[in-house]
């Protein structure tokens, strides 16, 4: 599954439209991408997903449960951010995001073994969050001055 | 590969990263962290949440975001357990719930103004 989405971005006119509308939805209209196509398959593509992942954890669980994960949402965000997708859209790689949530995981269960107490958890995910975001914004600006400072010279 | 190291290097930093965290939580704790008990469970937590995130990064790649995964997730697990319960062959039961998780997907970019 991971492959196939790997695929559809990189290699599908429909993978490179979701890019384009993340990177400015003006210019993506102008070149002529159907907005509203885009988005449409966006969700939908979402909603098969958790489809997925609702009966991987309801086989792991062996139950289903209506609120057994409310909450992860900010894991899972944490882990996109943390695999260097930009917040706005237009950037970012699935190998980053695997990565991400590797480290999430690991960060997670090596905290409860450390012998933290599991509250403490997601003040750690906030933190991790927190750094991952500021380094991605600082190298971005750091990025922009160059080139700035390239087309001045 | 020079090239390549240099245009990747926001993933070079985060397998640093990773492998940094590995190496405290080793010195952290070295009789539990890597016993294959300890694997076995951070095995079983990582792929609902991979899922979870594919999906929510294909969001963010468009400029959007979905906080709706996880309730579209919960929804589609308890409508595919009722239907496994009520029909019970159970084979292709994943189909059911991936179809059922598209069509509480459909309807979102209606109520987005487009």
């Amino acid at each position: 599954m991971v492959i196939l989405t790997a695929w559809m971005l990189k290699y599908t006119v429909l993978g490179r439209s979701i890019y384009a509308l993340g990177g400015s939805q003006i210019a993506s209209v102008r070149v002529g991408f159907n907005i509203f196509k885009t988005r449409l398959f966006v969700y939908s593509f979402m909603g098969f997903v958790s489809g997925f992942a609702a009966v991987v954890h309801t086989a792991l669980v062996q139950s289903a449960i209506p609120n057994s994960i409310v909450g992860r949402e900010l894991d899972v965000i944490a882990a996109v951010v943390l695999g260097g997708a930009n917040i706005m859209g237009g950037s970012g790689s699935l190998l980053g995001t695997c990565l991400g949530v590797a480290l999430l995981a690991m960060l997670g269960n090596g905290l409860t073994l450390i012998g933290m107490s599991s509250y403490w958890n997601n003040v750690m995910v906030g933190l991790v969050l927190l750094v991952g975001v500021t380094i991605s914004a600082v190298q971005r600006n750091l990025q922009v001055r160059h080139r700035v400072t390239k087309l001045n010279a | 590969m020079r090239r390549f190291l240099n245009y990747h290097r926001d993933l070079v930093a985060l397998t640093a990263v990773l492998f940094g965290v590995a190496a405290v939580m080793l010195l952290l704790s070295p009789e539990r962290f890597l016993t294959p008990n300890n694997l076995r469970s951070m095995a079983f937590q990582l792929p609902e949440i991979g899922i979870l995130t594919l999906a929510m990064m294909v969001a963010m790649l468009h400029g959007g975001i979905n906080l709706a995964v996880i309730g579209t997730a919960n929804l589609t697990a308890i409508i595919a357990a009722l239907v496994v319960h009520a029909v019970m062959p159970a084979s292709g039961n994943e189909w059911v719930a991936a179809a059922l998780g598209l069509s509480a997907g459909l309807p979102r970019p209606y109520w987005l103004a487009c």
